[in-house]
């Protein structure tokens, strides 16, 4: 019963954040997906985490990739550059509409590049924070 | 002294044109998705199988970076790797590229390659990088316009 409680609970979260976040648009995959770290435990996202998430010097990953911008762009709106020299499309997504939009992607590049930047893995809080940072420019 | 002209060209046109280096471009679309989304997709046929073993065996360490992949795709480009490498194949490249190589010390990365630092380690090289801003020595197509097409000019 108190299973069903949370499990209730949780989906009137993710579906008021949702509605909150994309009103009066229907939710589409970005929503789904942000559903989903919700469901894993996040609150709503903060944007101005994310935005803090994107310049903070973490260096507690690997010594080549101290911090988000060592291959993003300097701001969310810009190109980066991977360290081999390919062009990586801007974070925002109001520059690259793809971003946030598919699961898997999503799933693979939080798990490689918060262990290169952090040397964990991402909460699914950070992540919340990170998507509703990029989606809000 | 027109002939001589025309045969001069005809010489140098002919010289750079053995000197390039080709290999069969890759179009296989897991490997391009796997691997090319953050540098250009490098030929097999440029290290031997245990070069190979070693570097995509461990993805979670690549270069510096987290590359980790779930665990058929990670097997999917070690096969893929290990069945067009520099010693089981007999192409002119693979050949070349294998040109002492010592088996028993496999080169860890393309760079450190012998064929690579023979063909990259005069000044003149040196200068181009710096010149050139290239990003690193993996960037092959900030000099080799034509690398992904798996042509490799000397220019």
């Amino acid at each position: 019963m108190k299973s069903i409680k949370m499990l209730v609970c949780t989906f009137a979260l993710a579906a008021a954040f949702g509605a909150a976040l994309a009103s009066p648009a229907s939710a589409g995959p970005r929503e789904d997906i942000i559903a989903g770290f919700m469901a894993e435990g996040a609150g709503p996202g903060n944007a101005a985490n994310g935005a803090a998430m994107y310049t903070k010097n973490y260096a507690s990953g690997k010594p080549d990739t101290p911090k988000c911008t060592t291959c993003h762009g300097a701001t969310p709106q810009q190109s980066g550059q991977t360290r081999t020299g390919k062009a990586i499309d801007p974070m925002a997504v109001s520059r690259a509409p793809a971003r946030f939009t598919d699961k898997k992607k999503v799933d693979k590049w939080f798990r490689r590049n918060c262990k290169s930047v952090i040397g964990r893995e991402c909460t699914a809080q950070e992540k919340v924070d990170w998507i509703v940072y990029l989606s809000s420019l | 002294m027109k002939k001589a002209l025309i045969i001069a060209a005809t010489l140098i046109i002919a010289s750079s044109a053995a000197r390039a280096e080709s290999f069969t471009p890759i179009k296989d679309q897991k490997i391009t998705a796997a691997c090319g989304e953050c540098h250009m997709t490098f030929f097999p046929q440029m290290l031997p199988q245990a070069s190979w073993k070693k570097i995509i065996g461990d993805l979670s360490n690549h270069f510096g970076e987290d590359a980790s992949l779930d665990a058929d795709t990670q097997a999917y480009v070690l096969n893929y790797h290990l069945g067009d490498s520099a010693d089981v194949k007999s192409t002119r490249a693979a050949k070349k590229w294998m040109d002492k190589v010592d088996l028993t010390n496999p080169p860890e990365r393309i760079v450190t390659a012998p064929r690579f630092v023979k063909k990259h380690s005069d000044k003149e090289f040196t200068r181009m990088w710096d010149r050139k801003k290239v990003k690193s020595k993996a960037d092959c197509v900030t000099c080799h316009k034509d690398a992904q097409r798996g042509i490799f000019e000397d220019d």
